[in-house]
């Protein structure tokens, strides 16, 4: 079995069948990520040492348990184009993962990171942050906790609406590219920050991503700019000049922040998610015929199980349903209280 | 903890683990403990499913983030009855330290290391 982040164990193995498949890795191109150079180079390797090595481990996989939002959107593409080659448990759309975690452990983690990276003020300063998901609602919590004045950018209506009534402003970059100090990606989405942009910031603007991947920044059209030049300020600070004199600090070179210049979500709101993952992990291996060759969420009375579970440590005293009242309302006593499509 | 199914050691001897440095492990392991008193969900499925082990005879291969909070997840995976490897999903973010403990594993040493081999 597989416990992914991302899907990147998942993808080496679907990538080494379908190349191992056609006989043939792709070479990489000038326009292939370093990652996936990397991925692609391994199976040129494997693919001469042992033609059936991951036809082999594919077929011998049980399934796997997804931790994050981009990890489950490509389990999701690969179901639907069909190639996917063994069932999978969507962890991160388990509520106790997604709308804590990602909400609850960014808005503790992005001010650490970059508390340790700079140690700069942030009460006062104008704060951009790229999206409003559960990752960028965590965010933008976490900066106005300190007293920034934060500015949301969408794509979506709904979650604009969510930061509009939230009282954050909803801009577009350029509207402020010229006023804020901060600026946070949390999209899933690439080349959010252009080298274009980064161009125009103010003069040690930080600049960092705590979505998914780099390539929510665009660092290779920064490492290109002509005349840049690159200062290590300390692991993962890089202070980059422009040849007008105006400098940005990136950090971790546009890798999550969090993990990079801090040490990640605290204990607490991780043991909700890895408590998914052992239960995801158990339901996969001890009822493989029950998981199917799809992408499946786990039963929404676990998910209860999992918040129940650090209500103790927490002194929470939860009210009791009497035999009446959950009739009225149509639930057992004992939970699922919600139906399946309610949102929390 | 049990004896488990995990070995640190390749048939020809040599370390099936790549960590930045072993000795980092007691620290480590101080983070580990202390991490899991914050983890009661975790806990709470060692209290629940050790003694019946339902993951014996599973091979997991892991690859997230190698902090102290993941040291939690693979030893109660492990605890669990699982074999388990682990790789780190990101260049930054593996805690070395945490890494060490791992691999050494809450019985071993630093010059007998019983835990999980860990590659970040």
């Amino acid at each position: 079995m597989i416990l992914d982040d991302g899907g990147d164990a998942t993808l080496l193995v679907h990538k080494g069948k379908e190349f191992e498949t056609a006989g043939v890795v792709p070479k990489p191109d000038a326009d292939t990520s370093e990652e996936y150079t990397v991925v692609l180079e391994t199976l040129a390797r494997t693919l001469t040492e042992d033609p059936q090595r991951w036809t082999n481990v594919a077929n011998g996989i049980i399934g796997v348990t997804e931790e994050t939002t981009t990890g489950v959107h490509r389990l999701y593409e690969m179901h639907r184009e069909g190639s996917l080659l063994f069932p999978a448990i969507n962890v991160n759309d388990s509520v106790t993962k997604s709308k804590f975690d990602n909400k609850y452990g960014c808005r503790h983690s992005l001010i650490d990171g970059i508390n340790r990276a700079t140690d700069v003020m942030i009460g006062g300063k104008v704060a951009v942050v790229f999206g409003f998901g559960d990752v960028g609602k965590g965010s933008a919590d976490s900066l106005r906790g300190q007293g920034a004045r934060v500015v949301i950018t969408e794509i979506d209506p709904i979650c604009a609406m969510q930061a509009a009534m939230d009282g954050y402003q909803v801009a577009r970059i350029e509207d402020v590219i010229d006023q804020a100090d901060i600026f946070i990606t949390a999209t899933g989405c690439y080349d959010v920050i252009t080298v274009e942009h980064m161009s125009k910031m103010k003069h040690q603007a930080i600049v960092g991503n705590i979505g998914h991947f780099d390539n929510e920044i665009d660092i290779t059209g920064l490492a290109a700019y002509p005349g840049i030049v690159r200062k290590t300020i300390k692991p993962q600070v890089d202070e980059w000049t422009f040849p007008d004199g105006h400098s940005i600090i990136m950090l971790s070179e546009g890798r999550l922040l969090n993990l990079g210049n801090a040490t990640g979500h605290p204990s607490f709101v991780m043991s909700n998610s890895f408590t998914n993952q052992v239960l995801a992990q158990i339901e996969l291996f001890t009822k493989s015929d029950q998981y199917s060759l799809d992408v499946h969420v786990l039963p929404k009375h676990l998910d209860e199980m999992v918040a129940r579970l650090h209500l103790d440590a927490l002194g929470v005293r939860l009210t009791e349903l009497s035999k009446p009242q959950a009739e009225y309302l149509g639930v057992d006593v004992a939970g699922p209280y919600k139906p399946d499509h309610y949102r929390y | 903890m049990s004896a488990s199914t995990n070995s640190v050691t390749k048939a020809d001897g040599t370390p099936d683990y790549k960590v930045a440095d072993l000795s980092l492990a007691e620290f480590g392991r101080d983070e580990i403990r202390l991490a899991e008193h914050e983890m009661p969900g975790l806990m709470a499925m060692r209290e629940q499913f050790g003694k019946s082990k339902p993951l014996t005879g599973a091979r997991i291969t892991g690859s997230l983030h190698m902090t102290v909070q993941t040291a939690v997840l693979i030893e109660t995976l492990v605890e669990l009855g699982a074999e388990v490897r682990w790789a780190s999903c990101n260049i930054f973010s593996t805690q070395d330290h945490s890494a060490a403990a791992v691999v050494v594993g809450p019985h071993g040493t630093v010059d007998n290391p019983q835990g999980v081999p860990v590659f970040a």
